[in-house]
């Protein structure tokens, strides 16, 4: 690391400094002033132009803008020695900011951007160099020497690792470049492959892209995997479909050739089945000659055994007959007498009923009669409550009609009332027209684009006007000339004397003419070719609107604008009278607000309270209710006088039926009925049936009798008929039978022979005949072969089904034959090779990438780990070398300090008291600033170890006693040997004992003399 | 009597891929051609001409018809040889197999595919020929069907493709053929196919009567010595004589070495050197421990032999790698650190740093040995 210090600054338009200057020596620099003098201006003015470049946006930089002259850039210029070279460096910022290096060996000077680069290259602001400069620059506020948020990431250990070489002495040429190179390399390929945050490989990257072709190339694999098994299954299907094919078509082969062998023995049993029916029709024939004769015999006897049974049921059908006519006229004699006793009870059962008869009709008359007087009582109560109910719906309806009149009077006098309020406010209106036309609302008015014209004239006028009074004034000046001092109005005829004047604005067309004696005359005047366009433009305008005003009769715009008001409240006003009046004219509300002020006074009701809505609502519902209970009352008495009448139609039927029964007087009826009965039971006792008395029970009792003594005549009766009726027809029938046996006997006699032996032999040679017929017929059904006909159709059956099972075999191979060239259509033995290849390149590929990845992973985090440790290493060096300085500074307070590797930041103090570490923030301000100071006292002597650097110091005692403040004074000294030291104080008492010393430049920025040398 | 002479083939596997060799898959499957290419030349030179191909010719059964139609060409292209083929158990008579496919109906007349088990006379009938054509790809011994020797037959050959019981798993049905099967069942020789390196090598095991030819061109790693195919002679009641010759281009080699210091890597680098060439793939599996600076050197030296290999494939997975002194000449304390950090972790797995990326394997010692590569060549 190379020199670098200040010989001289100078600072123009900054802060509070207009323009001043230092020049500094290589040495202790003490620069002082009291507050307010600008000595942090001065502070911060070097550290800006050092570390800030003049293209900066940074906002703080506006503090540093000029005082009191707005526009100019704060600018700052140092002199500085760096690597041996001196160079005079410019920096202007906020306006028209520039920088400018000059190296002043005559080289060419660099403006801007290449200047900025060369200053970069001075100051080694490559990040690492750069922020330990910048730690001797710092903010002696901060608590840290560098602060780790400035440290890029990359670079997190830089400081510390360009601290190392310094700090060993042992090796103070080692490169430290090889390490940062193979962590950058480390980092950037780790980078590359990784994200930081989760260290998961990164989209886009060589790993990713391999895992990437890996995956796809596995997956291709997989499809082929499955592809081949798909193709392996279509084969197995295949043969499948072959073989099946084969066998169905060997079935059908079979069966055809089945069919082929039966079709033949169907022919041959077809013909033998011929000739065995043609034997067995001879066998049929013989068999039925043989049975003729037969039954020719058979015939024979039987007519003689039919001839007998006639002769036998003839004699049995004359016994029938008369046992037949014995019975018949014992019952008839029965039955005589039976009719005699059954009129006689006949005709007591019929007097008994009419009896019965008139004695109901008797009881029916009386309850009829009874129930007549019950509703003649019902009727005349019904009466009464009709009438009752009646009454009270009167009642009701007189309450709601006086009711209703109360609410009418009141509803009149409210509508005059509003009608009143109506006209009042008809009359408000006309009265506000009236006004409003008095104002003009119905002279003439500009369109809206008209007004619109008229009103960017007035304010291109007004702006004109404007513009003419902030007319800038126009300076004259003649000098040599007696001055005096006087205006002159806008004709320029009269000289005003200036305290005519005083306070007043000079107008436009006005001159003011400042005459100084002893040198010259000043005239200032408000005018110039621009106004006089103005002028002609604004009094073109102000002709332009004169016309207008003229034309529409208004002084100006501000009437017009009234008038236009005016004439949009009268259309308004119009609006609402029309509203008002509805289409009626005032006059008909006069005249019906008349009808109902007479209305109201006939009514004279204004001292009686309006009924209540709710009394009107009540005597309704009461009227309602009365209603009702009259309709219920009128429906009840209908009802009573309808079940009236139809008791009295009822009394009366009930007599005239009772009238009908008896045929007169039902007393002398009755009597007649009886002697009636009494001659009945007189014959009945006559005929030999007695009975006890005359009731339907006796007269049920003596029917039983009777009927029981004529059922077993009645039987004997019914059993002779039977006896008769089948002795009759077994005799037709033995006579049919005999008649049927000889008319078939005479049948067969006409074929076979009539004479018994003939006959007889006749069968004999029949029966011979039949014999040999059945014995050939056997011999031939014997020798007859099976039938094959159900043999045949099974067969048939069987080429069917093989049929169709080949057809659907045959179809079966082709379908398996094009799925499998389906398959292998698709070019599959290439994608397969295809498809292995690239899985093992791939596979390869990621091998490849992984191993590289993890290998730079690897590296990255052991690089990392080393620097960390590296950083402890060195913060732990730097600490114990400014252990002996921190202890002079705090005579003695703290002893030891240790310093975090980032930002060598001083974090804990072993305290002399307590022999302990504490957190630094425990100390006090004092001490604090004092820790700090030693720190970067120290870090300023290591990096001027070669060459020469700059330490700036802004009040860093400013809480130390004067104890330890003579012996920062001494440290300070002995610093500045080999580091210049610019300090900043408004305590100059403080530092006197160095003022004192030859080599100690001291700049009082009070007076903003350079104090020489002593 | 005239010896009855014939080219013994097997195993071309025309279109196999290269998985092993992804990169020169194309070339290798190529130099399949001309290894069948030579084999029929050969055949022109022995009268009676006949090739016998014990089956897998093609390395699918339904390959890519431009093969089908290269081989029908290849064929026909010397028509004076006569080539008797198997279908394999790669290539298995199957419907929609090769053999039986409207590409292969267009064969020529002197490539004749032997689909059934059915005698086939040879030589004017002094040879008898029983071919065993595989129609799946596994099956039972399929010399079963060869009848007994009849009157007069002077010289029995069977031509089938199968394992021998040493490869055959007891549960797998990997056509196996009997070891006494010259005897069992009185041939005069088998021609067999299925492995594809020659077994046994002719050189070594001149007394028997069946053989493997082995592929005719190095298919892998694992079959270094195929790349061959048989001449065979036979007269009745002698003991066939068969010799081997060379129908591949390519030579695969494994070289295994361990590796404990710099002679031991220069002798090594030697050996690679002499080997070099443009039909050489030579695979290197390193074993033992060099420093890092030797194993530099090796990386370096094998990067630059490998343009002059086919393919030069060093395995260095199992070549632990030391930090040496000239890898720890540094002072930079953290140079140092780094170096010694690799080192414990090559020695101590666990000492793994924090954070490692979760996607990644632990570091083996190949990928500790690159860390230490790289290291090495940023700060060279």
């Amino acid at each position: 690391m190379s020199e670098l210090y200040l010989e001289r600054v100078a600072l123009t338009h900054f802060g509070c400094h207009q323009n001043r200057s230092a020049e500094l020596g290589p040495g202790l620099n003490l620069i002082c002033g009291p507050n307010g003098a600008g000595k942090s201006t001065l502070f911060q003015a070097i550290l800006i132009a050092l570390t800030e470049r003049h293209s900066s946006s940074n906002r703080s930089l506006q503090n540093w803008v000029p005082w009191g002259c707005d526009g100019l850039g704060p600018t700052v210029e140092l002199h500085l020695v760096c690597g041996g070279a001196r160079y005079r460096i410019r920096k202007t910022f906020v306006h028209n900011p520039a920088c400018e290096v000059e190296p002043l060996n005559g080289s060419k000077r660099l403006f801007n951007k290449p200047a900025e680069s060369l200053l970069d290259s001075l100051l080694q602001d490559d990040g690492a160099a750069g922020l330990l400069l910048r730690a001797l620059w710092g903010d002696h506020d901060a608590t840290a020497l560098i602060h780790p948020a400035r440290v890029p990431s990359q670079n997190r250990s830089a400081p510390a690792a360009l601290l190392q070489p310094l700090l060993d002495v042992s090796s103070p040429n080692q490169p430290t470049s090889s390490f940062s190179r193979l962590r950058q390399a480390a980092w950037q390929a780790y980078e590359e492959r990784f994200t930081p945050g989760r260290q998961q490989i990164r989209k886009g990257s060589k790993l990713f892209d391999a895992a990437q072709r890996l995956d796809c190339a596995r997956q291709q694999q997989k499809q082929m995997e499955d592809l081949q098994s798909a193709l392996s299954s279509a084969l197995d299907r295949l043969a499948e479909a072959q073989a099946g094919r084969r066998q169905a078509e060997a079935d059908w082969d079979e069966a055809r050739r089945a069919v082929a062998n039966l079709r033949p023995r169907a022919e041959h049993y077809h013909r033998f089945q011929t000739e065995l029916a043609a034997k067995q029709s001879a066998l049929q024939t013989a068999q039925r000659d043989l049975e003729a004769l037969e039954q020719a015999e058979a015939a024979s006897t039987q007519t003689a055994e039919a001839h007998a049974a006639l002769d036998r049921a003839e004699r049995a059908a004359a016994d029938a007959q008369r046992q037949h006519e014995q019975a018949q006229s014992e019952l008839s004699a029965a039955r005589q007498r039976h009719d005699q006793i059954e009129e006689r009870l006949g005709s007591i059962e019929r007097l008994i009923r009419r009896r019965d008869q008139i004695q109901a009709a008797q009881q029916t008359c009386g309850q009829r009669a009874e129930a007549f007087h019950q509703a003649e009582n019902d009727l005349r109560t019904a009466t009464d409550r009709l009438d009752a109910a009646r009454a009270a719906f009167t009642e009701a309806e007189n309450q709601l009609a006086l009711l209703r009149t109360r609410a009418a009077a009141h509803q009149r006098a409210r509508q005059r009332d509003a009608l009143r309020e109506r006209l009042q406010t008809l009359q408000t209106i006309e009265s506000e027209l009236a006004r409003l036309e008095a104002a003009g609302a119905k002279l003439p008015v500009p369109t809206d684009q008209e007004l619109e014209q008229i009103r960017t004239c007035v304010r291109e006028l007004d702006a004109l006007n404007q513009a003419l009074d902030e007319q800038p004034v126009a300076v004259s000046i003649q000098p040599e000339r007696p001055i005096e001092l006087r205006v002159q109005d806008a004709s320029g005829d009269r000289i005003l004397e200036l305290s005519e004047r005083a306070g007043q604005t000079l107008a436009l067309g006005e001159e003011l003419i400042l005459i100084l004696p002893g040198f010259g005359r000043i005239e200032l005047r408000r005018t110039g070719p621009q106004a006089e366009q103005r002028r002609a433009r604004r009094n073109a305008l102000a002709q332009q609107l004169e016309t207008m005003w003229t034309g529409l009769g208004v002084s100006g715009l501000p009437e017009l604008e009234r008038r236009i008001t005016a004439r949009q409240q009268r259309h308004f006003a119009e609006t609402r009278r029309d509203d008002l009046l509805s289409g009626e004219t005032p006059d008909a509300l006069h005249a019906r607000l008349a009808e109902l002020e007479h209305a109201v006074q006939e009514d004279g009701l204004r001292t009686d309270p309006e009924p209540p809505p709710s009394e009107l609502a009540q005597a309704e519902q009461s009227l309602k209710n009365a209603d009702a209970a009259r309709t219920r009352a009128d429906r009840e008495w209908a009802a009573a006088a309808e079940r009236l009448r139809n008791c009295e139609q009822e009394l009366r039927a009930a007599q005239q039926s009772l009238q009908e029964q008896a045929c007169g007087d039902p007393d002398a009826a009755l009597d007649e009925i009886r002697s009636q009965i009494d001659a009945a039971l007189a014959d009945l006792d006559r005929l030999g049936a007695t009975i006890q008395a005359a009731t339907p029970n006796e007269i049920t009792a003596c029917r039983q009798q009777l009927q029981s003594a004529l059922e077993p005549l009645q039987n004997r009766q019914d059993a002779a008929s039977v006896a008769l009726n089948q002795a009759r027809q077994t005799l037709s029938e033995a006579a049919t039978e005999h008649r049927l046996r000889k008319e078939r006997l005479d049948e067969m006699l006409r074929t076979a022979p009539a004479d018994p032996v003939s006959r007889r032999e006749a069968i004999d040679r029949a029966r011979q005949e039949a014999d040999r017929a059945l014995r050939d017929y056997e011999t031939l059904r014997q020798t007859l072969p099976p039938d094959p006909a159900d043999e045949l159709a099974h067969a048939e059956s069987r080429l069917n089904e093989a049929e169709t099972r080949k057809d659907q075999a045959i179809e079966d191979h082709h379908a398996a034959e094009r799925q499998l060239a389906e398959l292998q259509g698709q070019d599959y033995e290439s994608r397969r090779v295809q498809a292995v290849e690239e899985l093992a390149a791939a596979e390869d590929a990621y091998q490849r990438e992984a191993r590289d990845a993890a290998a730079w992973a690897l590296l990255h985090l052991l690089c990392q780990q080393a620097a960390a440790e590296a950083t402890r290493s060195v913060a732990s060096r730097l600490a114990a070398l400014a252990d002996p300085s921190i202890e002079r500074l705090t005579a003695g307070n703290v002893r030891a300090i240790e310093i975090q590797g980032d930002g060598l930041e001083p974090i804990r103090a072993r305290s002399r008291q307590f022999d302990e570490l504490f957190g630094v923030d425990r100390f006090s301000r004092g001490t604090r600033e004092q820790v700090l100071l030693g720190c970067r006292l120290v870090l300023a002597q290591l990096l001027a170890s070669q060459g020469r650097q700059l330490l700036l110091l802004d009040e860093p005692l400013a809480h130390t006693d004067p104890l330890r403040h003579l012996a920062a004074l001494d440290l300070l000294s002995e610093l500045a040997q080999s580091v210049q030291i610019l300090v900043f104080t408004c305590h100059p008492d403080r530092y006197q004992p160095l003022r004192q010393r030859p080599d100690v430049v001291a700049i009082d920025l009070g007076s903003g003399i350079v104090l020489p040398d002593g | 009597m005239v010896a009855f002479r014939f080219v013994h083939t097997a195993d071309w596997h025309l279109g196999q891929p290269y998985r092993s060799v992804p990169d020169l898959a194309e070339r290798l499957r190529e130099a399949r051609w001309v290894a069948v290419e030579a084999i029929l030349k050969k055949a022109e030179q022995l009268p009676p001409h006949i090739v016998l191909a014990a089956g897998d010719q093609f390395d699918s059964p339904t390959p890519n018809p431009a093969l089908v139609e290269r081989l029908l060409e290849t064929v026909a292209a010397h028509p004076s040889v006569t080539v008797y083929m198997i279908p394999g158990n790669h290539d298995p008579l199957r419907p929609r197999s090769v053999y039986v496919s409207p590409a292969f109906g267009k064969r020529p007349p002197n490539l004749i595919v032997l689909d059934r088990p059915e005698p086939v006379a040879l030589d004017g009938s002094r040879v008898t020929l029983y071919p065993c054509p595989c129609t799946a790809q596994w099956g039972d011994n399929p010399l079963t069907w060869i009848p007994r020797r009849q009157p007069g037959q002077q010289l029995r050959i069977a031509l089938a493709h199968g394992s021998l019981p040493s490869a055959c798993q007891s549960d797998q049905r990997s056509y196996p053929i009997d070891i006494n099967a010259p005897s069992r069942y009185d041939l005069d020789y088998v021609a067999l196919g299925d492995w594809h390196r020659p077994t046994p090598p002719p050189a070594e095991d001149a007394a028997a009567r069946m053989y493997y030819p082995g592929a005719p061109e190095i298919g892998g790693w694992d079959e270094p010595d195929a790349g061959q195919a048989l001449v065979v002679e036979l007269e009745p009641g002698a003991l066939p004589r068969v010799a081997a010759f060379r129908t591949g281009q390519y030579t695969w080699r494994t070289l295994d070495a361990d590796l404990a210091d710099d002679s031991d890597l220069d002798q090594l680098l030697a050996q690679v050197k002499s080997s070099a060439s443009q039909t050489t793939l030579l695979r290197l599996r390193l074993t033992g421990c060099l420093g890092a600076v030797a194993r530099d050197r090796l990386e370096q030296a094998l990067d630059q032999y490998a343009a002059q290999f086919a393919r030069l494939e060093p395995n260095l997975d199992a070549l632990a790698c030391r930090s040496d002194d000239s890898a720890l000449e540094t002072t930079d304390p953290r140079l140092h650190h780094v170096f010694q950090a690799l080192t414990r972790l090559a020695d101590d797995p666990s000492a793994l740093p924090a954070n490692w990326p979760k996607d990644l394997p632990r570091p083996d010692a190949a990928t500790i040995a690159r860390a230490l590569s790289f290291a090495r060549r940023h700060l060279s």
